[in-house]
């Protein structure tokens, strides 16, 4: 009987054989390795009694840290593989399929690692898996995204890497544990901003709404739920209570609501919704108390299910219709009606909506806020969260499959498909669907599940449930009172990345100025070397001829210049033999090896 | 046999513009919904008020009022962020 299987291996299985069958069958097996992971998490024993250590050099390599926290995480990633692999089935090519299934497999080695050397393996091996799913887009913007996506994910595996070797020269120990990251000098520190750039912290958060969008419709379901909830695991694990994660993570609801406010990119706007959610998640972490850190993690697991459900939603319009933004979109109801169901649970999730999974999670976060007495964070968690009703759960539903722009085209207004999303895609939406209601209506075995001993979340009070309801319902008035001035309009709003892309080609400009001028200074210096060895060997041995014979003029009296200008005619047109050439050359040759020698 | 002759088509709503177009009579259905939402919301709130944590939330339709506000100063901001980093898709293909 098998004790514990790490649920990592099932997909780096999957992985390494699915790329060698064809669509329909390469879907099969990464669907049996996502399966096979499942089970492998449900026969952990979750208490922290199944350990896989290696010893190696004096280091503790420890791949198998199995406690409650660390199965949390497992279940929902697990499960939101295998939901991606039956939404991906028979659609995805060899590679993405590969670098999906070792995308997830690398999340989870990072939540069970016990040690900061096994993470940063995992968390680096993460970031290569998800460069090779954006680039599986097959764009010239996905090449370019996924280049930007490894800059930057390469800055911050060398924070952790920096942060590791100052803590363990420090601290003598490789644990990755609160208690060593606690001491808040450079090494933790360092740690720290690894972490926050993989969370999508402002202002290292544009490499999000950059890369996400650029990948298939398939590889942004699987984008959408691992790097940046692994970060609120990591800083779960490591930074709980730390005050400048509140800091952090209100801005990154801030900057998630304006700039998703403002985007015309349907998959954009969901990636800054992201950012937005997870910063909920870092202002529980920030607080530190069971009760938030609970918040924290029933937040992501279920928000990992709700976005990955807009990501499917997202996905089959963008395949269907091969149009990806609000101003292109709209009037695909007819169309596609069960896609429509899912995106409004899915919002409606993200919204919490009671009867959603959004409502027994968030409210967690909200309530552990006003528990610390924070006020202000507490009124702002409020207003955002009638923000997120705004700018995606009413906003998306409506541009995509009612409102029609104004201004679009009418090619684009009448080439709305006649076909809804294939039949797996319909499954694996249903299931998400289903899961987010089920968790929203019976939230029980979630909160079973939750790590940190804290009295019970108790989500379904008559005035929860009513204060719930007055800030949506008033959300959703605005929203169909300004829905014009809601609409979206063409462009981007400039985010951080403009400076590392407008940077970088500056940059490229200097370094091309600069070694242009050296290359044009070094072709200018071959040219005149190669002009006067040019002249040298051309006039040099008639002028030495000269010069010899000059040398003997008072010897030579009258004939003194006809013999100069022979010797200079012979010394220019005479061909030695072959053989006294060679005869020198040995000559030269045997000299040579004597100085040597 | 003889056919009947085809019905005149049905006169627009009373409520209804006769040259209203369709988006503007969801619109206005989708305003009416929301109010009457909203009214309920407010009259579910008369009966079970939610939990005041600070004492500033404890009157009634605060809910209401920190959502709508909330929306609205949202919307000032990112026109405000339109105003000041808004530009065309091409900005880094220039």
């Amino acid at each position: 009987m098998i004790a514990s299987l790490h649920p990592a291996l099932p997909l780096f299985t999957g992985a390494a054989l699915t790329a060698f069958f064809g669509r329909k069958t390469g879907g099969a097996v990464s669907l049996a390795a996502a399966l096979a992971s499942v089970w492998a998490v449900s026969i952990l024993p979750g208490d922290g009694g199944a350990a896989l250590a290696l010893h190696p050099a004096g280091l503790t390599l420890e791949f198998l840290r199995a406690d409650r926290l660390a199965v949390l995480f497992a279940w929902i990633f697990t499960i939101s593989a295998c939901l991606s692999c039956l939404f991906a089935f028979g659609r995805q090519g060899g590679p993405e399929r590969a670098a999906t299934l070792a995308y997830a497999g690398s999340a989870l080695g990072a939540v069970f690692a016990g040690d900061m050397v096994t993470l940063y393996v995992f968390w680096e091996a993460m970031a290569l898996a998800a460069v090779f799913v954006i680039l599986a887009g097959g764009t010239e913007q996905s090449r370019a995204a996924a280049f930007r996506y490894a800059l930057v994910h390469l800055f911050g595996g060398v924070c952790l890497l920096a942060g590791l070797v100052l803590l363990a020269a420090k601290t003598g120990s490789t644990a990755f544990t609160a208690a060593l990251l606690a001491d808040g000098g450079p090494g933790s520190l360092l740690v720290l901003a690894g972490f926050l750039i993989n969370a999508s912290a402002f202002p290292f958060s544009a490499w999000l709404p950059d890369s996400y969008p650029e990948s298939s419709p398939t590889g942004g379901v699987f984008l959408s739920a691992f790097t940046t909830k692994t970060a609120v695991y990591v800083l779960i694990r490591g930074f709980p209570g730390f005050d400048i994660l509140i800091v952090a993570g209100c801005l990154m609801i801030l900057y998630g609501l304006i700039y998703a406010l403002r985007e015309n990119d349907l998959r954009r706007l969901l990636s800054y919704s992201i950012t937005n959610q997870v910063g909920f998640m870092l202002v529980g972490v920030g607080i530190g108390t069971p009760e938030a850190l609970n918040g924290a993690c029933a937040l992501a697991f279920c928000h990992i299910l709700y976005k990955s459900l807009m990501f499917m939603s997202a996905g089959s319009v963008i395949a269907a219709t091969g149009k990806r933004t609000l101003t292109e979109l709209g009037g695909l109801f007819s169309a596609m009606p069960l896609t429509f169901a899912a995106t409004v649970v899915g919002a409606m999730s993200l919204s919490a909506l009671p009867g959603t999974c959004g409502f027994v999670s968030k409210p967690m976060v909200l309530a552990a806020t006003a528990e610390a007495h924070m006020a202000l964070v507490w009124l702002f968690l409020e207003a955002a969260s009638a923000g997120t009703l705004m700018y995606a759960g009413l906003a998306v539903p409506y541009f995509v499959f009612f409102g029609q722009s104004p201004g679009a085209s009418e090619a684009s207004k009448t080439a709305s498909p006649r076909r809804e999303a294939p039949v797996a895609a319909l499954a694996g939406m249903g299931l998400a669907a289903l899961a987010c209601l089920g968790i929203g209506v019976y939230p029980w075995p979630l909160y079973a599940l939750l790590p940190f001993a804290a009295p019970e979340f108790v989500p379904f009070s008559p005035g929860k449930i009513t204060a719930v309801f007055e800030l949506l319902a008033f959300a959703g008035l605005f929203f169909a009172l300004y829905v014009p001035v809601l609409r979206r309009k063409p462009g981007i709003t400039l985010d951080t990345d403009f400076f590392y892309r407008m940077g970088g080609r500056l940059l490229y400009r200097l370094a091309d100025a600069f070694t242009g001028s050296v290359n044009t200074a070094a072709a200018d210096m071959a040219a005149r070397a190669a002009a006067a060895l040019n002249r040298l060997t051309a006039q040099g041995p008639q002028r030495l001829a000269a010069l010899v014979v000059t040398l003997f003029f008072p010897l030579l009296g009258k004939n003194a210049h006809r013999l100069r200008d022979e010797a200079a005619l012979a010394a220019q047109t005479w061909t030695p033999p072959v053989g006294v050439t060679l005869a020198a050359a040995l000559l030269g040759l045997c000299l040579f090896l004597i100085l040597l020698l | 046999m003889k056919k009947r002759p085809s019905s005149p088509a049905s006169p627009p709503p009373a409520d209804r513009h006769p040259a209203a177009p369709p988006v503007a009579a969801g619109r206005r259905l989708a305003l009416r919904l929301t109010a009457g939402l909203c009214l309920a919301s407010l009259g579910a709130g008369l009966v079970a008020h939610g939990p005041a944590h600070f004492g500033f939330d404890g009157f009634f339709g605060f809910h209401a009022l920190l959502g709508f506000l909330a929306c609205a100063a949202l919307v000032l901001a990112s026109g405000l962020a339109g105003v000041l980093l808004g530009r065309g898709e091409d900005v880094y293909d220039r």
